[in-house]
């Protein structure tokens, strides 16, 4: 098992990437040009994996069916690793979650995080802001176009490129999900074996990474685009025969969506948790939830999205996809039901 | 008694006639071979039909074909019974031709196939419960790789301690 490929996450878009060496562009407010601003987002991302900083998170998701919010006890060293802390609430149990950063992360995949995020969306430098009692640059992400609305803010701290807040909202301008340091020390910080040993650890995705040409040929859906600009970054086979699972990852830079797709019928007799809807005039499956998360059937197989990302992204998606499942010929038809009808006489069936 | 009992051989098999027409119906099929055959072929065409297990029908196509009945008002049980008993009473119908029973027995022929060609196009493989719970895993692990820029606090820690 290998480290999620994607260093872009929700929002984050910036990603790994081994840009310029730690100089923040001290353009003046408004001037900046779109390589000024990306070069800052690449500095950002750099500073969250070299820096040693500790601090608390404010962390808050909004969605159709609700929000969710947390407090976050972050730390993390420089060569060691990160840990998070959330403190329990009436909506999360709370808990620790410690990554050692020892993660293998696909190169091109990382780069490819900022490449997408410039190829999708317009970047600039647009204000001052502080936080945490810290000056910031406020790098202000847009879909091409004069008119469009944010999609991102990102707040980079001016002495040291962390990122210290960040707002994500959908195309109607409304806040998605933000996350914001209350108070955050560079510079400080430790993480003791003893907390390490309780924490559970990051997650590690499953599956090994597939060949997309021979999946393709033995018959898988691998769109290289859904929806409205997601594009196919990585696919990862998990389990044999029957049990066969795929995920691929897509992303556009700022969203992230995951479709995992099985060889099958969706057993809708026991989707206990699911509630049936519409979702771009087809129907599917779906649960109130953060990530969201929807099913359906088509074309022989059951898909699976679990997605961070606006409601029309996964509108646009759903439509792409392939829906229902059209039945054999009238010659495997009609041997399929003599069989049946068969079995149904055969005493000893 | 008519020459021949018609579509009251369906009835007869339905036990669906009062006594005095099931004994004049019997009375026929003892005398005419080409009756009774055919009574016999919808009393084995019935058993085999209750021999059956009850297919599962799922909630969605139940819902459709009540909704068929509804919109198209199709006679209810009694008025069916009402009908033939109806019959029973009529003059004398005519003997069946053999145009008319090759009638009847095609429409038999093409409903049973309809029915196997339905049957045999129903989707097939094997039925799929997603596992919701990892496949957020997964899509965690895939998003909450760095630090606080790329949301593993929100993606990972909300996701994963539950």
């Amino acid at each position: 098992m290998r480290r999620g490929p994607l260093l872009l996450a929700t929002g984050g878009a910036v990603v790994l990437l081994h840009a310029s060496a730690g100089a923040v562009p001290a353009q003046q407010a408004g001037h900046a040009s779109r390589e000024d601003a990306l070069a800052l987002l690449a500095d950002a991302a750099r500073a969250v994996r070299e820096l040693t900083y500790s601090g608390t998170q404010m962390v808050s998701f909004w969605s159709e069916s609700g929000s969710s919010s947390a407090l976050i006890d972050v730390n993390h060293v420089r060569g060691q690793g990160l840990l998070l802390r959330v403190a329990p609430t009436p909506q999360n149990p709370g808990g620790a979650v410690y990554d050692d950063e020892s993660g293998d992360v696909p190169q091109v995949v990382g780069i490819g995080g900022l490449d997408l995020l410039a190829a999708h969306y317009d970047v600039g430098v647009e204000g001052d802001g502080e936080v945490a009692g810290r000056a910031a640059y406020v790098v202000v992400v847009r879909r091409p176009g004069a008119t469009a609305n944010v999609s991102a803010r990102f707040w980079i701290d001016r002495r040291t490129s962390l990122p210290l807040r960040r707002e994500v909202l959908d195309d109607e301008g409304r806040t998605l999900r933000e996350s914001a340091f209350i108070d955050v020390e560079v510079g400080e910080g430790d993480v003791p074996p003893s907390v390490r040993k309780v924490a559970t650890t990051m997650p590690l995705m499953r599956g090994a990474p597939a060949d997309v040409a021979a999946l393709r040929a033995a018959g898988w859906e691998v769109p290289d685009r859904v929806g409205n600009g997601l594009e196919l970054l990585d696919v990862r086979v998990d389990g044999t025969g029957d049990e066969t699972t795929l995920h691929m990852t897509y992303s556009d830079g700022l969203a992230t969506v995951s479709l995992f797709e099985q060889k099958g019928v969706l057993d809708t007799k026991n989707l206990d948790g699911w509630r049936r809807d519409e979702v771009a005039g087809e129907r599917v499956w779906v649960q109130d939830a953060f990530p969201r998360r929807v099913v359906w059937a088509g074309r022989g197989s059951v898909f699976t999205v679990v997605a961070d990302c606006p409601q029309a992204t996964i509108e646009d998606l759903v439509r792409t996809l392939p829906h229902g499942t059209p039945g054999p010929g009238m010659t495997t038809r009609l041997g399929n039901g003599l069989a049946r009808v068969g079995s149904w006489l055969n005493p000893f069936a | 008694m008519s020459d021949h009992l018609g579509d009251l051989a369906a009835a007869l098999a339905d036990n669906e006639l009062c006594h005095d027409q099931r004994d004049r119906a019997l009375s026929h099929i003892t005398g005419c071979g080409d009756c009774r055959a055919e009574v016999d072929a919808q009393r084995r065409l019935k058993a085999l039909l209750a021999n059956q297990a009850d297919p599962e029908v799922s909630g969605d196509l139940m819902g459709r074909l009540l909704d068929v009945a509804v919109v198209a008002g199709g006679p209810s049980h009694p008025d069916v019974v009402r009908r033939r008993r109806k019959m029973l009473s009529a003059p004398p119908s005519r003997p069946r031709s053999f145009r008319s029973k090759a009638a009847t027995y095609s429409a038999l022929g093409v409903a049973f196939l309809g029915g196997v060609v339905a049957v045999g196009g129903e989707a097939d493989g094997p039925k799929v419960r997603p596992p919701v719970t990892a496949y957020v895993e997964d899509h965690s692990a895939t998003t909450g790789q760095l630090g606080p820029l790329h949301d593993p606090a929100g993606n990972v820690v909300l996701a994963t301690l539950r």
